[in-house]
């Protein structure tokens, strides 16, 4: 060979072209795939909070295009962000609140955290669906959770996860785990105004109307998801006036 | 290149880690995807085609500047290779099959550290031609790739009754599926990580008493 690789001058030039070339590309590449995994993403949530008002599935929603997504979505849906205390925050797109985020930076600090909902008008009937986050095993877990017009009893449930696992905790998305929210109906304030919410607990009782069965082996994910439901309803229920401050 | 990328020599590249030199259930490379994404036959399959395109692509890119590499920095422009390929894989997958990337989540990611990519590049694509290279990635590729999906398949099967995401095993009464056993349970411990170890001991076990040449004396 002409030159000598192993030279330190060679090497560190090797290096910084190596760094220099492959931060170049794949800088490229990031900026140039975000509008498509934004949109993806954008297009999920939309997804999400419809298919819990009950508009279609989640099955359906993926062979709707995301333009039909978000015609429905505009015609059908107003999102409104309460606080902590329940009160209205106004100049806030609800649907720019990423409630895993809020989450991540309130921890601790509950009262900070901003709680976005979305009020869902179809031929004259209408339902809240209210969107919170939690802690699963691995990572977070969110939920969009529908009421109907009492603002209080549970219509339908989409769960998501980041990174919960598959056949175990990731069974919160299953037809199985949600069916448990929606065969027999469950409440988050009680009758005489306490606050509930809706636990799950091992072996727990469905027919019960704060109460669910856990999944097997998915003890943390089934024990964050519980906990979520428990701390979230609480803005929402304080803003409706549900429950007493 | 004067030698034919499909010569005897390099259809042994090929065919070699499907068997008797295969990453997983000889070299015990790469456990540690074999353990987490083969609960679903659909994951294995996806995570197999990834590692795939990542072992293809960096052990030519290798091949091609190899006598470029100082020796002594080579491990870690190894590792910024399949970084950056890891990374291209998983904005793809992001961008183009979003609902296949969720599954995939954290696993992706992970490529990285599966020791087979790093295994093939220090062993053969620094000292070999890309096309020699080439046809090696694709064997271990595949030798790689038949694992995980056995073992998924064994794991989703009998833990979840499905194929693909297909109920094949049911209790009678209880849910739709093609075959249906009035005694059957899904056996649980098959969705926890050990199983996968289990598994791919079997297979080790199976392929070590077929070819006694793959046994080693003490």
């Amino acid at each position: 060979m002409a030159f000598n690789k192993n030279s330190t001058g060679y090497t560190i030039g090797f290096a910084v072209g190596l760094i220099a070339i492959s931060g170049a590309l794949l800088a490229t590449l990031s900026v140039s795939l975000k509008p498509a995994q934004t949109s993806n993403i954008e297009n999920e949530k939309r997804s999400f909070i419809l298919s819990a008002a009950g508009e279609f599935t989640i099955e359906e929603s993926k062979k709707k295009s995301k333009e039909e997504i978000a015609k429905i979505y505009n015609d059908k849906i107003k999102g409104f962000v309460v606080d902590a205390e329940g009160k209205n925050i106004e100049g806030l797109k609800a649907f720019d609140v990423d409630v895993v985020k809020e989450f991540k930076t309130t921890k601790g600090n509950a009262k900070a955290r901003k709680s976005p909902y979305f009020q869902y008008t179809s031929n004259g009937s209408t339902k809240y669906i209210v969107a919170m986050a939690g802690n699963g095993l691995w990572g977070p877990v969110w939920a969009y959770i529908a009421l109907d017009e009492d603002q209080n009893t549970i219509s339908n449930v989409v769960f998501d996860h980041k990174s919960e696992t598959p056949g175990l905790g990731a069974e919160i998305t299953a037809e199985s785990f949600i069916s448990k929210f929606t065969d027999h109906p469950k409440q988050i304030v009680d009758e005489n105004g306490n606050y509930k919410s809706v636990a799950i607990i091992k072996a727990g009782d469905v027919t019960k109307k704060h109460e669910i069965d856990a999944i097997a082996g998915a003890t943390i994910t089934s024990k964050g998801v519980s906990n979520m439901l428990k701390e979230s309803f609480m803005p929402y229920m304080l803003h409706w006036g549900k429950v007493k401050p | 290149m004067s030698e034919s990328l499909f010569s005897k020599k390099n259809m042994k590249l090929i065919k070699d880690p499907l068997n008797e030199s295969n990453p997983v259930s000889i070299q015990v490379l790469g456990i540690c995807s074999a353990l987490a994404i083969t609960i679903m036959l659909e994951n294995a399959f996806v995570m197999s085609a990834s590692v795939m395109v990542v072992l293809i692509c960096s052990n030519v890119i290798v091949s091609l500047i190899r006598n470029y590499i100082p020796d002594r920095i080579r491990i870690i422009v190894q590792l910024v290779i399949v970084a950056a390929l890891v990374i291209t894989v998983d904005q793809v997958l992001k961008a183009y099959v979003y609902d296949v990337s969720k599954q995939l989540s954290v696993f992706v990611g992970l490529i990285i550290t599966n020791c087979i990519i790093m295994g093939r590049l220090e062993a053969f694509a620094l000292a070999n031609k890309p096309g020699a290279s080439f046809m090696d990635a694709v064997g271990n590729g595949l030798g790689y790739a038949w694992i995980l999906l056995a073992v998924g398949f064994v794991r989703e099967l009998f833990g979840t009754g499905k194929i693909w995401g297909w109920h094949i095993l049911g209790k009678k009464g209880e849910i739709d599926a093609l075959l249906e056993i009035s005694w059957y349970e899904h056996n649980g411990l098959m969705l926890f990580p050990p199983m996968a170890l289990i598994c791919v001991a079997v297979i080790i076990w199976i392929q070590r008493s077929k070819n006694k040449n793959l046994i080693e004396n003490d």
